[in-house]
Order: structure tokens, then C-alpha cells, then sequence
């Protein structure tokens, strides 16, 4: 009957059983698989239904049959002797059954699990003792049933699991000190300075008790703590307004969590709108500058610079843990959001509304951004990942020479070229002159071309493109110092390797120096085109740790990050001075521009928080360092030249009367910037009768010393060289550079009209005092007044332009100190209902490199961005919202703004040197004015059907943020008075227009379902009209269309969650970014106003029929052949992105 | 814990695979020319079909009409290999009407001079030589420019001279001598003889000036936009004096900006001298 009853001196093998602890359920299992596949009629059925009997026959007695059978003996006295090399764990079993003759009870799946490798050679041995060495390591053990030797799988002790989370007031304060008991077991704990809470308990379902004084003590039944998993519940206790009568509220799991929730989302003084670590993972975003856009309000331009409230980057300020973080680009106030990986974030808050305590200001709004610092459990995480994107991978990738250790983010000194002491050889020689008529002799010229070195890594280069990868491996240890007290120490660590490669095709290029117009309109192939090409290398160190006591909280955040980004920038076309034509310019030249950049961010930072009775203190100290060197940036461009059988494309070398760079040259940058950050405040809680007051007062202070040093390197030939450069490579040219033939040779022409550094270094010094009342239950007023110093001394400044050198800059600035007051007012009518209104006075000061005279240019604009200096702006805010918290998790509100800019900066397109294409500057308006409205909704769709259990978790969210701003724009006016003094005045346009930065319409919408093991998330993100440059009239203001991007990410876990992997999918749609200027064919002039001066552009101008300030294509005029319509000034596809990550769980 | 180390001993094992398979110099966007041969010549004239240039089997541009240098360095040739291949193609079929290999060595790669009559390649053009004093002339009227079928005439203006207008040529009278009418576009004419023109003024202090004007055979309205535009070159013989000469005209209507028009006419005997 039983396969495996054979003879009594022979093991017995049960081939498909698994004798484990839990074969009943297993066997419970299978029993309801079979149900399932049931089918009435089939024969096969029967035989399953009888082997499956048998099955079960065998899991349940087989042991027990088996060990009936025979007598007990002492295992430990029967000396055996045993020769195993490298056997199995089965076959020594075997063995040692034989030797032994004792009847084993063997299970096949059991020991075919086990790998161990055995090697025991000896004559006497108890059977005892081998079955210890023949087991050890595995996960088998033994245990004698009369005669026979059972081996079975060893039982596993059940791991604890916990129960953790906050305990917060109904306002979300922190409780701490808060007690959290057990009923059923009697422990408890504290909860920490910050309100949180830990419980280590066995498996179980309990009762947990929160109480503190003066709050009702509230029970919570229910709560089911599993094996190695942990249990959130944040809580929230009610004021006690009964004195000292003892109230124990009671409620279960679910309702007090909830509440807890509820009581988070509704904390805040002031408005905020966020994204936590939990809905960052649920996107397919790598890095932070990605999630950015999905909170409430928020867009950004190019995933780097954020618009927030339609407000553009330079009236948002951007923390990492509370502290600042420098512009990583010198021209444009922005942060490189992708710095900082998703993965380790806590979560983002942004906040739109100012308190007095808040050490920045900003106008649209404050991101701040956590990272991950003591874990509330331990944890060990890999994970592995990579992309590919539609545009990129397989295809030509093309870059100047790359150096061995790029994809580690390193130079290996193939790109050193900057020596020091270099000779500078304006006016000092020229090769068409002899030794004696030069100040500086050839030989001199040799050495220093020799110093410099060769031109081996110039000229564009085909690779292929490598699917994107990203490695990280993250650490997180908890530890609890005593088993009564709450003191806790942790730490997390995490390292992280990133490359990524890109290549975005611009289909379109026709902004500044390039042609704005195609020659005949109804010619497709005179288009400007070209490719971004992005190799990005970035290593992550993150150590974050903190000890927690019941009163006090130091943490410390270390942040390293390196940074390997090269842009080379590759476009093709025609110029605005030479348009396409049928003879010599029948093909576009090529412009190639390379820029590697290295940048280290070292940001260190600690924390306190201080709880003495009803005084808080919290400090922070932090120092930031920043180093971005691009090392041997290359500018080259190439004209097109046709010859009987190809095209030509020559590398230009400059002449010495090129009056800057030339057309080919190779630069480096070196911009440090190193902050010292502090901060320090105190609050003070007390009651007067039944409300609640807190008392706070702080200081700030901020220093910021900036350094920044270029030195260019033009490559120059002599007016009467013979260099056959049209027949060299370019990688060869260096070989041409030794100036023994003065004349025929190439050469760096290093030419510096100044001393091409800057520095400066500025101090921000705040102090504040802020009330804060609860008056009455639903009543709450935050106000107070903040003190601000700002100094900016600029002590070095050069001008990288000839004509610069000798302009000044003007400051505005005349006032050092302000006074910056707030209030903020939260009333709750109603449970779940908010009121919220807020005033605030903040400053905006200039970034360090703002007030330089160096200019520089940008390959993706077309121009050169230059720095002409500004001033502080003033914003006064005016905010209001209503809340309504329908549920966990849950979010309807409505928020209206007002601001008002004094002096607003705004990067301007400037024509002053009138020659139709201008360059690029930030200067400072009038003044401007921005409402907007903003709507946010997140709701779960639990309530459509209750018999579809999952619809509770689908959650719906979208939010919309409509904004109008008003520019008063002015135009300076410079004049040198009678006295030879120099002077400036403003002139002011009478018409208003669209603030820089600004989108009128912005929002986002999705669907997000989250299963036990199976999540699906599809966002939608819109952002309209985006004023990107303005300008004086609409010649030179410059639009981004609107644009809507798709993303989606399926999620599936594996092993009871260990291993999750995510399939993303961005831009869905492949949407393009797109730009544009109301081209001077989509207007006319106005009757009865040619020749009239001093005319502004309303007074004079008028769309024509059709047209307005919107995009329209317009249409080719068949009689001129011209286009008709606006300009699109730039295209950029960024394709489709999919990505594959698996993370394991230790 | 075994399992753990392998999986880390993986995880930073796979980049550095992945770097040590990544290429340092990659391959050069721009390919190394070997030499550049500054005596590249070609000329021909092409007509009824299109003519496609390819250089190792990549076009270069198109020829119709006169084969001439559009850019300052057209007569170079750039060689990245010792040698290059030079195809003549019929646009409309594809077909390979001719074929020259230029090799590095040589001092000059000269394509010889050829014309092309949509059907068929030759190395040159071919024509009747003059007879007697005889000026004979045949026309070749590009379909390119429409279907419209066109008169050639000589016409005699007597005209005088007023500064003060606007147009100062004032005609009075035109005495129009035919040299042929109702030419068909797409085929060459048959040769006709061109009279010399003779005309007797009507008026007193008036010139004569012999023009060939070209006409639509319809409409008798001037072939491209006015008396300007539709006025050809021709060599007219003078009485007594010319001894006698053979030309070969192509016409062809082009379109120029707005809904005006040009006319571009070429001499071929000119460009195939014996």
C-alpha cells in the first residue's frame, strides 16, 4: 500500500513530502487547489483524488507508522565507522544507516534541499556524535522514535515583530514622553523626543494603552502583530478638558490608526503640500528632481529648476535636511535635484506659506527635502536596476574622448590641460612676426604648447549607448540602550552608484546666434537639429545616525556626493548671419560643444532637539562644501564644405584677432563654494486657563564664500599658415605645435584681458520671535516677526567679456537689515475641516555669482547668458485654504494666493548691442503681482462599491493650480552726467505682462492601486504656457508650449516582500519640450504710428488676424515663400524611458 | 549568510563587468581624408530626365540643364580610400547612364564634357555644321516650364528715347519676323532658318532694335511674365556680313519668387565646341 514500506533494514523515502512544521497547512493547500481544478467526469481525477489520499495519509501517519515498528536503543553507545568524502547529506545518511544498522525515516525533497558537503573518515564514532556532524549547518535535525531515527526539519523559534509609530496631539504635535503599554504582557515604552515609539512583541494580537498627562488615555484593541513584520499605528490623544477624571477612550486597530493619520495630515501651522517616501516609490522616479512635480503646484523646467505656484526657481528655496544646498550651475540659481535618489528620502514637504522660524525666504515656495536617518527597524537592502531609453539605447552615441575611469565619475588626467603659469600672449606675439618684434619668442610658445599638451581628445567620436544602471546598497541599524527607558541609537547608510546616458534629439533649433527662419518656408530640410548627449556618473554616500532619549534627539546627516556629468552638446544648421542658400551654404555648419563637469557635494550636518518640561530646544550645525570643475570644456565648430564627391565638416582654428574665445578652444571652470549654516531656537509651552500657548525665539546665521576661476585656451593658427588642417584629424593637430616653423604652426593662444576670478562671499544673519496660540479647540494663530541681516561683498570680479572690462555693476541694494513679519491663523470649525490664512513679509537675496561680470555661452540657447548684477527682492504673501479630510489618507482643498514682488529678477533676452539675436541676463523689475488658485484632491475609491473589497485601495488624486502675474517692467537707462560722473536711470513700460517662470494652468492627476503584493500607478502631469525668457517685447520672450507627460509603474513583490521588483515607464506619451517666440510676421504695425518714437510695443503693434500671444504654426506665404507664424525656437525629444529595478530585503 | 555575500559579491561584480566592456576612444564621427585632388572637372548638359551623382554609392546632388559649380570648391575631390567611384544616374529609373573611377594618383579626374537627352549619355553634343551664310537655329522648350506650345519670332521695335518717363523706351511700332511657331514642349525643333530682320521706320527719330521674343502659340501673350523676361539671346545674321552660324536653344520656364517666373535658355553649341 505505502510505496515506501519496503524492507525494515531499508530507509524509508517519502518522494513528494516536505515534513515541516506546517505540512498541515500545506497539505490544507493543496487540498484546495485540487478543489479548485475539480472536474466533474475526468478519470485522471480519481487516480488524483486516491494518490492524493494516500498523500495525505503518508504527511499525517507516515512518522508515526514508521516508528511504531520498532524498539528504542542508546544511539550514543553504538559505535559505527564511517568513510565519507565529500558526500551528501543523504548518502552519508545512508551510509551511516548501513553501518548502523538502525532503521532511519528519510524524506527525498527534504535532504535533496540541503547542499552540505560531508568529509568524516573514522573507525569508531557514535551515531550520536555523526548525526551531529552530518546535520550541523543544515536545516535538519533528529529525534528517536523507539528504534528508529526520525530526520525532520529542526523547528524555527517565531522572530518577534513590532508595533511602532507617533503619538501626536490632535494638532500633530509630538507627544514625547507619552507612555505606551501592554496589556496582555504589561511592558511598554516612552515614546522619544519626536513622539515616535517602538514595541518588540511575539506574534500576537494585542491591546495597547497610550496615555499622557493631561490627554485621555486611549486604548487600542486589536492590534495584530505578525512574525518579523513590523505593525504601524501613529496615534492621536485628545486633550483631557475633564480635569482629572480618568477617561479611557477605546477604539480598534484600524480607527486609531486612521486617526493618527488624519492628525499628521492635518499638523502643520502653516500651508504645505508633500509627498512621502511611500508615494515616492510608488513613481518611477529615480531622483528627486523627477518627483518634484507631482506635489500640489509644483513643475519643473527640465527636472532641475523648480516652478512652484507657477513661480519660478529663484523665489524657491531648496533644504536637504533643513540646510541649504549651493547652485550647482554658476549662471542660473538651480539645484541639481537627480543628486539626490529617491530611495533614500523620507519625504518632501513644500512649504507655501512663511512662519517667523523659517531661516529662508522664498516667495513661491520652501522644498524640504528628509533623508532617512534612524530606522525604526534594522534592514539590509540591494537593489539592482536599469533603463533604456527609446532615443538612446542602441543607438550612435557620440562624445569627445572619454577617459578610463568615467563610469566610476573620475578624471584619469586625460583631460588636464590647464597648467599653472601659463604666459599670456595678448598683444605679446603673433606668428607672422619675428623673435625679435614679439615680447613673448616662439621657443616660449612651444614649451608652453608642449605644457599644455595635445588635442588627442578633440573631435566628436561615435560609442555605443549603454542601457542605463543603478546599484545601491542600504544599511539600516536600530539599537535600543535599555529595555525600560526610550534610548535608542540608529543609524543608516546607504551607497549608490548611478550611470545614465542620454540623447535627446532637438528637431529644432532656432534661438539666438542660429538662423530663426528657414530661407524659402516651404523648404523642410533648412532646419537647425541636434543631440544632447548626457554621460552621467553620480556615487552616493549617505551615513545618517541619532541617539533618541525620551527628551532629547541629535542627529547627524552626512551627505557625499560625486557627480560626473558631460554634456555634449552637438547641433547642425545654419547660422542667423548665413542663411541656407543653393551655393557655399547649401549645408548648415556644426557647432559641438563638450563640458565635463566634476562635482563634489560634501554636506555635513548635526541636530539636536532638546524637550526640558515645557522648553524646546532645537540647534543644527552645518557645513556644506561644493567643487565643480569642468575640466577641459571644448567649444569647436566645424564648417560645411562642399567638394565634388562629400561634404567637408572642417574644425575652424581661431586667428589672433579674434577678439574673444575664437571658434575653437578648450576652457576649464572652477567654481567652490563653501557654507557654514546654523541655526538655534527655543520654545517655551504654557497654559493660560484652558488654551495653550508656545512662546519661540531663534537665530540663523548663513555664510557663504564663493570662489570661482576660468581659464580658456583658444586654438589659434597664424593668418599666413599652411597647416593642412582640412587633410588632419583634429586629434592630430597637436603634433603641429612644437613652433619650430612659427608661421606654419597651430597654437593655444591663451588670451586673458583680466584675471579671470571671481569671489565673493556673503553672510545672512536672522533672528525671530513667533507666538503661537491654541486658543480654543479648533483655534489656532501663529504669529510673529523676524529680523534679517544680509550682506554680499563681492571681492574679486572679472570680466570675462572684452567689452566688460570696463563696466560697472550698479547695486540697488541700500537696506542691510529687514523686518519680515507673519501670521499664520488655523480655525476647525469642524472635525475635519481647516481653515487656514496667512500673511508674510519675505526677502529673496542674490546668489553670489549674480552679482559677477561673467558671461558665457550656453550652446542650448544659442546665446551668451550674461550677469549684470541684482538686488534683494521683497515679497509680501497672502494666502488662504480650506481643508476637508474625508478620510485616511484622504484630501479635498482649495487655496487661494496673492503676492506681491518688489523689484522681482527675471532672466531677461536683451538686445542692446541691436544685432537681432541678444544674449541672456538676470535683471531685476518693477515690480509684479501673482494670484492663483490651487485645488487638490486624493480619494479613495472604497465608497463606489462595497462588495469590490480592493476599490479600497485605489486611490484617485489630481490637484490644479491656476495663476495670473502681472510684470511692471522697467528698462535701464545709462547716462554720464555733466561732471563726467556715470549714472543710471530706469525707464518704465506702462503695460503689464506675464511674469518670468510663470504657468498659468498646471496639474496632475492619478490612480494609484496598492495590493499586498501588486501595485499599479498611472500619473498624468499637464503644465501650460511657461513664460521661459522675457523680454521687452515679444520679439525676444521666449514660451514653453504646453506639455503633458504619462507615467505608469507595475509593481509586484516576491517571497513574502523580500524581493520587490518595479517595471517604470516614463513619458508614455513621448512628449517633447517645446519653445517658442511670437515671430515679428504674426504682428503688424498698428495704422498712423510708422515713424512714431517712443512708442511701446501695444502702442505700436497689433497680432494679425489669427494670431495671438499663443502658439499658432501659421503657414508659408505662397507669393514670399516666408513663414508666416511663430517661431518654434527649440525641440527637445526626450523619448520613452523603461526601467527595471529588483530590490532584495534582507 | 552565504547567500548574502554571494549576492553582494554579484552586485558589485556586474558594473565592474560592465566597465571593463566600455570603450575609451569609440570611433571618429569624421573619417580621415587621405587627399584632396584640386583638378575635379565636370560639365554636360542634361536634359528630359534628371541626372543623379553618386560617389560610392552616395548621392551627391542632381543635375538638369547646364552642369555647372554651385559652390567655391566643387572641382575638389576629397579621398578617404585610394579610390573613387563616380555614378551618372537616371533619376526616374535608377539606372547607371555612366561611370568614371578617380584614383588618388592621378593629377587630374575630369569627367569628360556630356550630354544627357533623358534617353541617352553621350560625350558631347552633337550638331550640323553651318551652311553657306545660313543662320539656322532649333529650339529645345523644357516641359518643366507647363504644356504650353510657344511662337519664336524675331520682333523689330522702333522706339525712342524719353528720359522723363518711368519705362523711357517708348515703343511705336513692332515689325515681327517668324523663325518658328507652335514649338511643342520636349522635343528639339527640326533647324530653321533665321531671316535677317528688316524693318522701315514709321515714324521720324525713332531707332530699330531687333529682339527674339518668345511668345505662348495660343495666347500670343509674352511666354514668361513681359516683353523682358520673355526675350532670348539669339545671334541674328546681318546682311552681308555674318558667315553663317548653327545654334542649338534650350528654354525653360523656371519659377521665381511670388507668381512670377524667369527664363533660363543656354546656347548648346556654345558649350560643345568642336
Amino acid at each position: 500500500m505505502f510505496k515506501f514500506m519496503q524492507k525494515s533494514a531499508e530507509p524509508y523515502f517519502a518522494d513528494r513530502i516536505i515534513l515541516n512544521p506546517c505540512h498541515d497547512q500545506y497539505v490544507s493547500s493543496l487540498l484546495q487547489k485540487n478543489q479548485q481544478e475539480r472536474k466533474p467526469g475526468c478519470n485522471w481525477y480519481f487516480l488524483m483524488k486516491c494518490s492524493f489520499i494516500a498523500l495525505l495519509i503518508q504527511l499525517t501517519f507516515a512518522g508515526l507508522l514508521l516508528a511504531s515498528a520498532v524498539k528504542s536503543q542508546n544511539i550514543n553507545e553504538v559505535k559505527v565507522s564511517l568513510n565519507l568524502n565529500r558526500a551528501t547529506v543523504k548518502e552519508s545518511l545512508l551510509q551511516l544507516q548501513k553501518n548502523s544498522a538502525i532503521k532511519f525515516t528519510l524524506f527525498n525533497q527534504l535532504l535533496e534541499q540541503e547542499n552540505k558537503r560531508i568529509t568524516l573518515n573514522t573507525s569508531q564514532i557514535s551515531v550520536s556524535d555523526a548525526l551531529k556532524k552530518i546535520l550541523s549547518g543544515t536545516r535538519l535535525g533528529y529525534k528517536l522514535v523507539n528504534e528508529f531515527i526520525v530526520i525532520e526539519v529542526k523547528p524555527v523559534p517565531p522572530k518577534p515583530g513590532r508595533i511602532s509609530g507617533k503619538i501626536v496631539d490632535e494638532k500633530g504635535q509630538a507627544l514625547p514622553g507619552a507612555s505606551v503599554r501592554v496589556i496582555e504582557t504589561g511592558g511598554g515604552a516612552v515614546a522619544a523626543v519626536d513622539g515616535t515609539y517602538i514595541l518588540n512583541l511575539p506574534p500576537g494580537t494585542y491591546t495597547l494603552e497610550f496615555s499622557f498627562v493631561s490627554y485621555q488615555t486611549q486604548r487600542v484593541t486589536g492590534v495584530v502583530v505578525t512574525d518579523d513584520k513590523n505593525t504601524p499605528l501613529d496615534v492621536a490623544l485628545k486633550i483631557d478638558t475633564k480635569g482629572l477624571k480618568e477617561v479611557v477612550i477605546t477604539s480598534g486597530y484600524k480607527k486609531a490608526s486612521v486617526a493618527g493619520l488624519y492628525a499628521r495630515q492635518k499638523n502643520t501651522s502653516n500651508l504645505s503640500d508633500g509627498i512621502s517616501g511611500d508615494q515616492i516609490s510608488a513613481t518611477p522616479d529615480k531622483h528627486v528632481g523627477e518627483t518634484l512635480k507631482r506635489i500640489t503646484g509644483v513643475s519643473t523646467t527640465e527636472n532641475r529648476r523648480v516652478v512652484i505656484r507657477g513661480i519660478a526657481e529663484r523665489y524657491n528655496v531648496s533644504l536637504l535636511n533643513g540646510s541649504t544646498l549651493p547652485s550647482t550651475d554658476v549662471q542660473e540659481r538651480d539645484f541639481e535635484f537627480n543628486l539626490i535618489p529617491t530611495n533614500l528620502v523620507e519625504d518632501i514637504v513644500v512649504a507655501k506659506s512663511i512662519t517667523a522660524d523659517m531661516p529662508y525666504g522664498f516667495a513661491g515656495g520652501l522644498v524640504q527635502i528628509t533623508t532617512k536617518s534612524v530606522p525604526e527597524s534594522n534592514f539590509l537592502s540591494i537593489s539592482a536596476g536599469t533603463s533604456f531609453n527609446s532615443r538612446t539605447t542602441g543607438k550612435d552615441f557620440l562624445s569627445y574622448g572619454r577617459g578610463k575611469y568615467d563610469y566610476l565619475g573620475f578624471d584619469d588626467g586625460t583631460r588636464n590641460h590647464f597648467p599653472d603659469g601659463l604666459l599670456n600672449l595678448v598683444g605679446k606675439f603673433d606668428p607672422t612676426k619675428s623673435d625679435e618684434q614679439n615680447a613673448v619668442k616662439a621657443a616660449q610658445v612651444g614649451e608652453q604648447n608642449k605644457r599644455i599638451g595635445g588635442t588627442e581628445r578633440l573631435g566628436a567620436r561615435r560609442f555605443d549607448a549603454l542601457p542605463s544602471q543603478n546599484y545601491q546598497l542600504s544599511l539600516g541599524r536600530t539599537y535600543a540602550l535599555s529595555s525600560t527607558k526610550e534610548r535608542r541609537l540608529g543609524f543608516v547608510s546607504s551607497l549608490s552608484y548611478r550611470n545614465t546616458q542620454s540623447n535627446d534629439y532637438v528637431s529644432n533649433m532656432r534661438r539666438g546666434d542660429w538662423s530663426h527662419e528657414p530661407a524659402r518656408g516651404d523648404d523642410p530640410t533648412d532646419v537647425n537639429t541636434g543631440n544632447i548627449y548626457g554621460f552621467n556618473t553620480t556615487l552616493g554616500l549617505l551615513l545618517n545616525g541619532g541617539f533618541k532619549t525620551q527628551n532629547h534627539q541629535i542627529n547627524t546627516y552626512n551627505l557625499y556626493t560625486r557627480i560626473f556629468d558631460n554634456r555634449f552638446n552637438r547641433y547642425t544648421g545654419w547660422t542667423f548671419e548665413n542663411a541656407k542658400d543653393n551655393m557655399d551654404f547649401k549645408y548648415g555648419g556644426i557647432l559641438e560643444d563638450d563640458r565635463p563637469k566634476f562635482t563634489d557635494l560634501l554636506q555635513n550636518k548635526v541636530s539636536g532637539t532638546h524637550q526640558f518640561n515645557s522648553i524646546k530646544i532645537e540647534w543644527g550645525l552645518a557645513r556644506t562644501s561644493l567643487k565643480a570643475i569642468e575640466r577641459d570644456a571644448i567649444t569647436a565648430s566645424m564648417n560645411a564644405r562642399e567638394v565634388g564627391n562629400t561634404v567637408l565638416y572642417l574644425y575652424q582654428p581661431g586667428t589672433i584677432s579674434d577678439p574673444g574665445a575664437g571658434p575653437l578652444h578648450r576652457d576649464e571652470y572652477i567654481y567652490k563654494e563653501k557654507n557654514i549654516d546654523a541655526v538655534f531656537s527655543a520654545a517655551y509651552d504654557f497654559k493660560l486657563g484652558k488654551t495653550s500657548h508656545t512662546v519661540k525665539t531663534g537665530a540663523n546665521y548663513l555664510k557663504k564664500h564663493a570662489f570661482y576661476d576660468w581659464q580658456v585656451l583658444p586654438i589659434a593658427m597664424g593668418t599666413n599658415s599652411t597647416v593642412p588642417i582640412e587633410l588632419l584629424p583634429i586629434q592630430e593637430w597637436g603634433n603641429y605645435m612644437s613652433m619650430e616653423n612659427t608661421g606654419n604652426s597651430l597654437f593655444y593662444f591663451k588670451q586673458d584681458y583680466t584675471s579671470n576670478k571671481f569671489e565673493a562671499k556673503s553672510v545672512n544673519t536672522g533672528t525671530f520671535v513667533m507666538l503661537d496660540h491654541k486658543l480654543l479647540p479648533g483655534l489656532r494663530m501663529v504669529w510673529g516677526v523676524r529680523a534679517e541681516y544680509f550682506k554680499l561683498d563681492t571681492l574679486i570680479n572679472s570680466a570675462s567679456l572684452l567689452r566688460d572690462k570696463n563696466s560697472k555693476i550698479f547695486f540697488a541694494e541700500n537696506k542691510d537689515w529687514y523686518f519680515l513679519p507673519s501670521a499664520n491663523i488655523t480655525y476647525s470649525p469642524l472635525k475635519d475641516l481647516n481653515l487656514r490664512a496667512s500673511y508674510a513679509k519675505a526677502a529673496v537675496r542674490p546668489g553670489l555669482m549674480e552679482n559677477s561680470r561673467f558671461s558665457r555661452y550656453n550652446p542650448n540657447y544659442g546665446s551668451v547668458v550674461r550677469s549684470n548684477g541684482v538686488s534683494s527682492t521683497l515679497i509680501d504673501n497672502y494666502d488662504a485654504k480650506i481643508e476637508l479630510f474625508p478620510g485616511a489618507g484622504e484630501l479635498l482643498s482649495v487655496a487661494y494666493f496673492y503676492k506681491y514682488f518688489d523689484k522681482p529678477a527675471e532672466y531677461y533676452r536683451l538686445d542692446n548691442e541691436n544685432n537681432g539675436r541678444g544674449y541672456i541676463t538676470i535683471s531685476n523689475s518693477d515690480w509684479a503681482k501673482v494670484r492663483g488658485w490651487e485645488f487638490e484632491l486624493r480619494k479613495s475609491l472604497g465608497f463606489v462599491y462595497e462588495g469590490l473589497p480592493f476599490l479600497k485601495d485605489v486611490y484617485i488624486s489630481g490637484n490644479l493650480t491656476l495663476q495670473k502675474s502681472q510684470v511692471r517692467a522697467r528698462e535701464v537707462q545709462y547716462e554720464t552726467t555733466a561732471a563726467g560722473v556715470d549714472t543710471m536711470y530706469y525707464k518704465y513700460l506702462k503695460y503689464p505682462r506675464a511674469l518670468y517662470g510663470q504657468v498659468p494652468l498646471l496639474y496632475n492627476a492619478g490612480i494609484r492601486y496598492s495590493g499586498k503584493k501588486l501595485g499599479l500607478n498611472l500619473t498624468y502631469n499637464h503644465a501650460g504656457y511657461k513664460t521661459f525668457i522675457t523680454g521687452i517685447e515679444p520679439a525676444y520672450v521666449e514660451y514653453e508650449r504646453p506639455r503633458s507627460q504619462m507615467d505608469g509603474q507595475i509593481s509586484y513583490k516576491f517571497l513574502k516582500g523580500k524581493i520587490e521588483t518595479k517595471l517604470n515607464i516614463s513619458n508614455l506619451l513621448d512628449a517633447p519640450f517645446r519653445y517658442f517666440i511670437n515671430d515679428p510676421t504674426t504682428y503688424e504695425l498698428k495704422p498712423d504710428t510708422e515713424g512714431k518714437v517712443n512708442l511701446e510695443w501695444n502702442d505700436k503693434y497689433a497680432y494679425k488676424f489669427g494670431f495671438s500671444e499663443k502658439f499658432e504654426e501659421g503657414y508659408v506665404d505662397p507669393e514670399t515663400k516666408r513663414r508666416v507664424g511663430d517661431r518654434e525656437t527649440f525641440t527637445r525629444h526626450v523619448g520613452r524611458t523603461f526601467s527595471f529595478t529588483v530590490s532584495y530585503n534582507f | 549568510m552565504s547567500k548574502k555575500i554571494k549576492i553582494i559579491f554579484l552586485a558589485v561584480m556586474l558594473p565592474i563587468l560592465l566597465f571593463s566592456a566600455c570603450k575609451r576612444d569609440g570611433v571618429s564621427v569624421l573619417p580621415k581624408i587621405k587627399a584632396i585632388n584640386k583638378e575635379y572637372k565636370i560639365t554636360g548638359f542634361v536634359l528630359g530626365d534628371t541626372i543623379e551623382q553618386y560617389f560610392d554609392g552616395v548621392k551627391m546632388r542632381d543635375y538638369y540643364g547646364k552642369v555647372i559649380k554651385t559652390s567655391m570648391r566643387q572641382d575638389q575631390l576629397a579621398f578617404v580610400t585610394d579610390e573613387i567611384k563616380m555614378e551618372l544616374r537616371k533619376k526616374s529609373t535608377g539606372e547607371t547612364v555612366y561611370t568614371q573611377t578617380f584614383n588618388i594618383n592621378d593629377k587630374q579626374n575630369i569627367v569628360p564634357n556630356f550630354y544627357f537627352d533623358g534617353l541617352k549619355f553621350s560625350k558631347g553634343y552633337a550638331y550640323p555644321d553651318p551652311s553657306g551664310n545660313d543662320y539656322t537655329v532649333n529650339f529645345y522648350l523644357d516641359p518643366h516650364g507647363g504644356s504650353a506650345a510657344v511662337d519664336i519670332n524675331i520682333e523689330v521695335l522702333e522706339y525712342y528715347f524719353d528720359s522723363t518717363k518711368p519705362d523711357p523706351i517708348i515703343v511705336v511700332n513692332t515689325t515681327t519676323i517668324p523663325i518658328a511657331q507652335n514649338i511643342e514642349p520636349g522635343n528639339w525643333t527640326p533647324y530653321f532658318k533665321v531671316q535677317v530682320p528688316v524693318a522701315t521706320p514709321q515714324q521720324t527719330g525713332t531707332e530699330l532694335y531687333p529682339i527674339v521674343v518668345v511668345r505662348d502659340a495660343k495666347t500670343k501673350a509674352y511666354y514668361v511674365n513681359n516683353r523682358d523676361y520673355s526675350t532670348i539671346n539669339l545671334e541674328l545674321p546681318y546682311d552681308g556680313v555674318s558667315p553663317g552660324k548653327v545654334q542649338s536653344l534650350s528654354l525653360s520656364k523656371i519659377p521665381g519668387v511670388g507668381k512670377n517666373f524667369f527664363l533660363d535658355y543656354h546656347e548648346l553649341v556654345q558649350l560643345f565646341p568642336r
